[in-house]
């Protein structure tokens, strides 16, 4: 009878936690954190990447993306992108763009509560520099076969993103769905990108109002929007507008700080001996009063030295911009430099990236060096969308639509403006003038034919002409 | 008070202390212009060997006059106890043109305030080595007991991995065991000078 009850009773009790059991199991399943980097996990390094994190039931989280971009000679160099998620009950997604260097190691870890939720790897192998062509929808093996960059994405079109950024290592953009967003097309096509519609997505008429029909063509910003016909007869369709890299390199590496001069060596020496003297000379023939002068000496000579000899300040900050675009919308890329006198922890609150080959934490909106003494270090800001204050009227004159006045409008041909007043056209361009800055001379070197480089004292504009499309339109 | 600096006065004006000074302001301005860099050439490091150099020349000096200064008699050992002290606070210009042009992140109070701690705890170290050496028979050897010591306690240190007794590594960077030891050996030697002070005061008062 004892053995019956104490059968019951197991009985019973695995029958309550039974449910409870598979409850708990059930939850365990459910939790789940899945990281997607790149676009349908193909990277481009060197340049900015989508990053997609799902999480599925999980908690607060703290994402890390360690980058070790040493080499075998110099040794381990980490990058660790850091953010803290609050995750929750039901699905929550993180969107965010990284830039991606040729990595020797690059891995992530999804944390939550000391525990390790997911994490995982990319091979070296798959560093790869060259940019990926996407595809959205089916868009016929005639198009397709022109997309020789040999690193074809397929990609649903809810999955485009909608920030610029994200299209850095985006060369061309072919898309056979009239379900993508307008917006996340104009920013491919800002970025730098070659969107290319299909009639499948010019049957919507969003979509077809950025291009007009199959042989239309508009440069916007960096980049441009074609019609699947004009793309087919392109001469030189896989290849971009500009050179985003080189523009960037080029600026980032014209317009330096300037460290503080160091005094020449003779009038310290001078200064010193005087001071070395006189003081000897009052201590052994001044008596007490010698001594006590020169100790009100000693003092005076440290003031005296102290405000010639020392920089104003510790550190020395600049940005800089430079803006690529056509047609009111251009990609900003903007570069913060910091020089640093004592050694240092330098703090950008920015999403960007360090282009010193040095190590970094970095954050959603924060990049952190250790800086040497006497040192600076640039940092990219993410890429973004912004106004272009250079637009071509239809007759292929320039108007400034900016706010401010323009300082500088050259071309390539060595023609420049000084003074276009906001709202003003842009004159005829003398080729008597002062000296360019190195910074113009650098862009014009690199920007494409019939492009303006000019300057408002805050940003540097390369504008690209809308005759750029000659090239690839019948 | 005016007895004290009268004797300070005096001191100074002693050939031994002028040769000394001259050749301590010297060493260091020909120390500041070999470190200083020629424009253009970038940053300024003049500080780093400055402040090492000013350290190791401040300590052997402080060592070897508080070495001899224990066998004087205790006004002239007080005197000559400042006069080091006088000697190392003359060096200070020097050492803030060299900082502020270098523009360290170690702060300038740690100069202005170590040196002369520094000078007055190796004062005191002097004196311990002075009477040690005498009481053993080897006061003839303290010219080079003095070097072998400061080299003997920058060894101890780095040994150890601290900084309390050196002035090499201590000159650059702020190190509280190094202030508290130097401040105690300086209260120290402080407290037995204002008491030889008096008691020989005394005595001159009975005679």
């Amino acid at each position: 009878m004892t053995r019956l009850r104490h059968t019951l009773l197991l009985a019973l009790a695995l029958g309550l936690l039974g449910p409870l059991g598979t409850g708990a199991l059930a939850q365990a399943e459910s939790r789940s954190a899945t990281l997607e980097l790149g676009f349908g996990g193909a990277l481009v390094a060197d340049a900015w990447n989508p990053l997609r994190l799902l999480l599925r039931d999980v908690g607060p989280v703290e994402l890390e993306l360690a980058i070790d971009r040493g080499t075998l000679r110099e040794g381990e160099r980490w990058l660790r992108y850091r953010v803290e998620l609050p995750g929750g009950s039901g699905l929550s997604v993180f969107e965010d763009e990284v830039f991606v260097p040729v990595w020797r190691s690059l891995s992530w870890t999804v944390r939550s509560g000391g525990l390790t939720v997911a994490s995982g790897s990319v091979p070296r192998v798959q560093a790869d520099r060259r940019p990926i062509d996407l595809v959205v929808g089916e868009p016929g093996p005639a198009l397709r076969s022109l997309l020789v960059g040999g690193r074809i994405i397929d990609l649903a079109s809810d999955r485009l993103p909608l920030r610029s950024a994200a299209y850095d290592g985006v060369a061309t953009l072919v898309v056979a769905s009239e379900a993508a967003r307008p917006q996340a097309l104009v920013a491919a096509a800002v970025a730098g990108a070659s969107v290319v519609l299909t009639p499948a997505a010019r049957a919507e008429a969003e979509l077809a109002a950025l291009v007009g029909g199959p042989f239309g063509a508009r440069v916007v910003g960096s980049g441009r929007i074609l019609g699947d016909r004009a793309w087919l007869e392109a001469e030189h369709g896989a290849q971009g507008l500009v050179d985003h890299a080189a523009l960037v390199s080029a600026l980032a590496s014209a317009q330096r700080i300037e460290p503080p001069r160091t005094t020449p060596v003779v009038p310290v020496l001078l200064g010193a001996s005087a001071y070395a003297l006189i003081v000897l000379v009052v201590l052994r023939f001044g008596g007490l009063p010698g001594l006590l002068a020169a100790l009100v000496l000693g003092l005076t000579a440290s003031v005296a030295a102290w405000f010639p000899l020392r920089p104003a300040q510790s550190s020395l900050d600049q940005a800089v911009d430079l803006v690529v675009g056509a047609e009111g919308v251009g990609q900003r890329w903007r570069v913060h430099e910091r020089f640093t006198l004592p050694a240092r922890t330098a703090v950008f609150e920015i999403a960007g990236w360090p282009l010193s080959d040095i190590e970094a934490r970095l954050g959603r909106d924060r990049v952190s060096v250790e800086l040497g003494r006497w040192r600076s270090v640039q940092v990219l800001e993410r890429p973004r969308t912004v106004g272009m204050p250079l637009l071509q009227e239809a007759d292929g004159t320039w108007r400034n639509t900016g706010q401010r006045t323009l300082t500088l409008v050259a071309t390539r041909g060595g023609e420049v403006v000084s003074q276009v007043p906001a709202g003003a056209s842009v004159p005829p361009q003398t080729r008597d003038h002062d000296p360019l800055p190195p910074v113009a001379l650098a862009l014009l070197d690199l920007a494409p034919e019939g492009a303006l480089v000019a300057s408002d004292g805050l940003a540097w504009y390369v504008a690209l002409p809308q005759a750029l499309l000659a090239e690839v339109t019948p | 008070m005016s007895e004290l600096l009268e004797r300070l006065e005096q001191r100074l004006r002693d050939s031994d202390a002028m040769q000394v000074a001259t050749l301590v302001l010297a060493a260091l301005v020909v120390t500041l212009a070999a470190v200083w860099p020629t424009p253009g050439s970038g940053s300024n490091e003049s500080w780093y060997a400055f402040a090492q150099m000013r350290s190791v020349v401040l300590a052997l000096l402080a060592l070897g006059f508080g070495a001899s200064a224990a066998a004087e008699p205790p006004r002239r050992a007080f005197a000559t106890a400042l006069m080091v002290m006088v000697v190392a606070v003359l060096a200070l210009p020097l050492e803030v043109a060299a900082y502020a042009a270098s523009y360290p992140a170690t702060p300038l109070w740690w100069s202005l305030v170590s040196v002369p701690v520094a000078a007055a705890g190796y004062l005191v170290l002097g004196a311990g080595l002075g009477r040690l050496a005498r009481f053993v028979r080897m006061g003839a050897f303290l010219p080079l007991l003095v070097p072998a010591t400061v080299a003997g306690l920058l060894v101890l240190d780095v040994q150890l991995g601290w900084t309390i007794l050196n002035p090499l590594t201590a000159a650059l960077v702020v190190s509280p065991w190094y202030l508290l030891t130097m401040t105690v050996l300086g209260l120290a030697g402080l407290l037995w000078l204002a008491f030889a002070w008096r008691r020989g005061h005394g005595k001159e008062a009975r005679a």
